[in-house]
């Protein structure tokens, strides 16, 4: 709801929108799925999950579907 | 050798994992005095110990610490009604307790010499036990809210119990055709499915069976009458005898 009411309401239409996880100690896939999938299906075909060493974004982007 | 009343004792403290002096005196049916007798020879015969001060004094039996906890924990979730005040440590009632106390284990961990990405994968697990039972339960409590929490990481075991529906009554709204709780956990474990559909959800117990197997761990998820027990070596859901109405889990590392 913050990211929403505060960034995406100044994205233009087909402008990337780039997630980045540094920083981020755990993160677990019902958030990604929850965060991530609403995401895309309001600016589909713009997010763009930046890669990540660490083990727990890792892990759970793999359930993530972008598609 | 231990008398009768001392057998009983014993047998009681054992079976709960952890009592006040007030619950084996209720118990036993006798006077405090024959009780404190009883209790302060099994004490110097090293049969079990005593933690806490005046007014809060346990007794528990000395050996198993590990087989302790899940005792505890079995009892909070189906007594009928938890202590309360016994359990201020393991017993988040809002989410963001649980939160809170859950990232305080990225820390623990790595004070135990785990590395770092094992510390925010166990997290991440743990983390997803817990929120489950808030997401699935939300409004529809059947008593005590929340979830039961402890992790030692000494004995590298952590758990997490909560008294709420249950993964069959979560899921027979969007699969009718699950006819006991064994069936359900098979599904919760194996499937996306989501028993908040059409949310787009339901990936957790996946990623919680995906990461048990990867890092060697050993998951042990109780629900209703039903186990789902999982090792990289060995998946198992079976009937048990101990009837579970919400969830617990526990996971050794």
């Amino acid at each position: 709801m913050a990211a929403r009411a505060y960034i995406f309401d100044k994205v233009k239409p087909g402008e990337k929108i780039e997630i980045d996880f540094s920083g981020v100690k755990v993160l677990t896939p019902s958030w990604a799925d929850e965060f991530i999938y609403s995401l895309n299906k309001e600016f589909p075909g713009q997010i763009i999950l930046l890669p990540s060493d660490n083990a727990s974004v890792k892990a759970s982007l793999e359930f993530v579907n972008l598609d | 050798m231990k008398t009768n009343t001392g057998n009983k004792i014993f047998d009681f403290i054992q079976q709960k994992g952890e009592v006040s002096p007030k619950e084996i005196i209720s118990f036993v049916g006798l006077g405090a005095p024959a009780i404190f007798r009883q209790l302060q020879k099994m004490l110097s015969k090293g049969l079990i110990q005593k933690t806490g001060k005046p007014p809060r004094v346990f007794y528990h039996v000395i050996g198993d610490k590990k087989q302790q906890i899940i005792t505890r924990a079995f009892n909070w979730v189906q007594s009928p009604k938890p202590d309360a005040s016994a359990t201020e440590d393991t017993y988040c009632a809002m989410r963001d307790v649980f939160e809170a106390r859950n990232r305080r284990v990225i820390q623990l961990l790595q004070d135990n010499r785990e590395d770092e990405s094992f510390s925010y994968l166990l997290t991440a697990i743990i983390g997803e036990l817990g929120n489950n039972s808030f997401d699935h339960n939300v409004a529809n409590w059947p008593d005590i809210t929340g979830v039961y929490f402890i992790i030692d990481c000494t004995e590298r075991i952590a758990i997490i119990a909560d008294r709420g529906r249950g993964v069959k009554a979560t899921l027979i709204n969007i699969r009718p055709e699950i006819k006991d709780d064994k069936g359900a956990l098979r599904i919760a474990f194996r499937e996306i499915i989501s028993g908040r559909s059409p949310e787009q959800r339901g990936n957790g117990l996946k990623f919680v069976r995906n990461k048990i197997i990867d890092l060697d761990l050993h998951l042990e998820f109780y629900s209703g009458d039903a186990l789902y027990s999982l090792s990289a070596k060995k998946e198992t859901c079976m009937q048990v005898p101990d009837y579970v109405r919400g969830t617990l889990a526990i996971i050794k590392f």
